[in-house]
């Protein structure tokens, strides 16, 4: 029992919290950025659907109930607003200024884009979602921002700490988000004959077109195969602390790839980048050392 | 701005919201209520050493904690088994209510799709046709390709049954938009060009990389958009 609550409670550098913290607020505000050419067709009545029957629909799609603020600001004008909100409390939330407040305003904007229009969502808006409600419950060390947490890196020890659990919670989203995908491909034919990474390049994601991938596609096969074990070998690296930094490198190549050889999807790899930040211990405690065996 | 200020402030708009609409759900001022209640007003978020903590604190820190893992550890069982779809059947309405929704298919995309095109026509009275773009209310040429997020709102409004609502909802926008836009305009046809790509051996005996097939939706009546 012990453990499992040191699993939780244990003392951390409270840096590591603000890291996160500056990481995800300019996520969100890139995120906020993104969606404004967007606002008009698929967030106002004014656009594609209306809010009533984004309402019914998000309930048959999910069960939920619908509590998106565009469901009552539901005019252009109204929408705009709304988003150059969300953008200003993503610059705040990074500067930690009124950080609870801020992170909550821009968690709620992402969250009613979902509940609004579930059927414009992306893969990375959940991951938003999720990060974002976790880390409305953790430290956010606000009095850390981007000036004074550089002038102040290359400290070794600080008096002030944190409680882990709110990184550890992100640390097990970011495992299940790379295992429950290998589980799908597994079961997916165009994974399991190694032909997924070719038809990628060959569809509407892939950045250069023509058909030169079926021409590379020997290649592109074991890349398939590599790509699946490097999905599910990427949190395993990231959680052990002498395997971090190759963790790093490969998630953050395997992302740059994706975002290089595909277009649109540069967010999407952002996102990923960024919840590494759980897993980065730039001021890592000293090793004890074990005492004389009596 | 201080929590307290902050509060009096939400208290400030839900009063307005309400005011200004009957039709305001009152389940839903109550979850949001209760929601913003936790936010602020939850002993987990400050830092604190664990020597100084009160054993409440902690308590609530672990239940918190397992909890939330508890939901993002059920997620490894794939939508597609049994197994993930009789949690997601039990957990999903309020996992997707607060934004804990646990569905990891991103990197699972139907890599078949090469492209889609999605445009209107619209007739007037005398049976006269003009081509009008998707994207409302402007009715603006849309390109799914460079805009990501209308290639999936396309996609699961012509190709997937569970997004019934919101293609009638679309439909009936369509119909509002060209009524604004042209009185005399009587229906108008939806048509959905949809490219796959061939199976790499076709592609490899020079039958082209994907092949376009065009559905028509419609003709709708402009008129309260009934399908003729």
């Amino acid at each position: 029992m012990n453990r499992f609550a040191q699993l939780w409670l244990k003392d951390i550098d409270e840096r590591r919290y603000a890291l996160t913290r500056i990481g995800f607020a300019l996520l969100l505000l890139f995120q906020f950025i993104h969606l404004f050419s967007y606002r008009k067709t698929i967030l106002s009545n004014a656009g594609m659907t209306d809010s009533t029957a984004a309402q019914i629909g998000f309930r048959e799609l999910t069960g939920g109930t619908s509590i998106s603020l565009f469901n009552y600001f539901q005019s252009p004008f109204q929408v705009t607003l709304i988003l150059v909100i969300a953008i200003i409390a993503s610059l705040t939330l990074a500067w930690g200024k009124w950080a609870r407040t801020s992170l909550f305003i821009c968690f709620f904007v992402q969250l009613s884009l979902i509940h609004r229009a579930p059927s414009s969502t992306t893969g990375w808006d959940s991951i938003l979602t999720n990060i974002g409600f976790i880390l409305l419950f953790s430290p956010l060390s606000n009095q850390w921002n981007p000036r004074n947490l550089l002038k102040q890196w290359s400290k070794k020890n600080i008096n002030l700490k944190a409680p882990q659990y709110g990184l550890i919670l992100i640390q097990i989203q970011v495992f299940i988000i790379y295992w429950q995908t290998v589980t799908q491909k597994l079961g997916d034919q165009y994974w399991a004959k190694g032909e997924s990474i070719t038809y990628f390049l060959l569809s509407h994601h892939g950045r250069f077109t023509g058909s030169w991938p079926v021409s590379l596609h020997e290649l592109l096969d074991k890349i398939n195969y590599l790509v699946l074990i490097i999905e599910l070998a990427i949190p395993v690296l990231l959680w052990i602390r002498n395997t971090r930094k190759l963790g790093l490198w490969i998630g953050i190549g395997l992302h740059l790839s994706i975002t290089i050889l595909g277009i649109n999807l540069a967010l999407f790899s952002m996102t990923m980048i960024i919840s590494y930040l759980a897993f980065v211990d730039p001021w890592p405690a000293p090793l004890k050392l074990k005492g004389p065996n009596k | 701005m201080d929590q307290k200020t902050f509060h009096k402030r939400c208290s400030g708009i839900l009063f307005l919201i309400q005011s200004d609409s009957q039709k305001f759900n009152k389940k839903v001022e109550a979850l949001l209520g209760f929601f913003c209640v936790i936010v602020f007003r939850c002993p987990l978020k400050t830092s604190q050493i664990i020597e100084n903590m009160s054993l409440n604190r902690k308590v609530v820190i672990i239940l918190f904690s397992t909890l939330i893992s508890a939901n993002i550890l059920m997620g490894i069982a794939p939508l597609n088994t049994n197994l993930g779809q009789s949690i997601s059947k039990i957990l999903d309405p309020v996992r997707w209510t607060i934004g804990l929704g646990q569905k990891w298919d991103m990197f699972h995309s139907i890599p078949t799709h090469h492209s889609l095109g999605v445009h209107l026509t619209a007739n007037d009275i005398s049976g006269k046709e003009y081509r009008y773009g998707a994207g409302l209310p402007d009715f603006s040429e849309i390109s799914p390709r460079k805009r990501i997020r209308y290639h999936y709102t396309f996609l699961r409004l012509f190709n997937d049954p569970l997004n019934e609502s919101f293609k009638k909802s679309y439909i009936n926008s369509i119909s509002r938009d060209l009524l604004e836009a042209d009185s005399n305009l009587s229906q108008f046809t939806i048509h959905f060009a949809h490219a796959r790509i061939n199976s790499l051996e076709r592609i490899r005996n020079g039958s082209g990389i994907a092949s376009t097939r065009t559905e028509k939706f419609g003709p709708y009546k402009i008129k309260g958009a009934i399908k003729k």
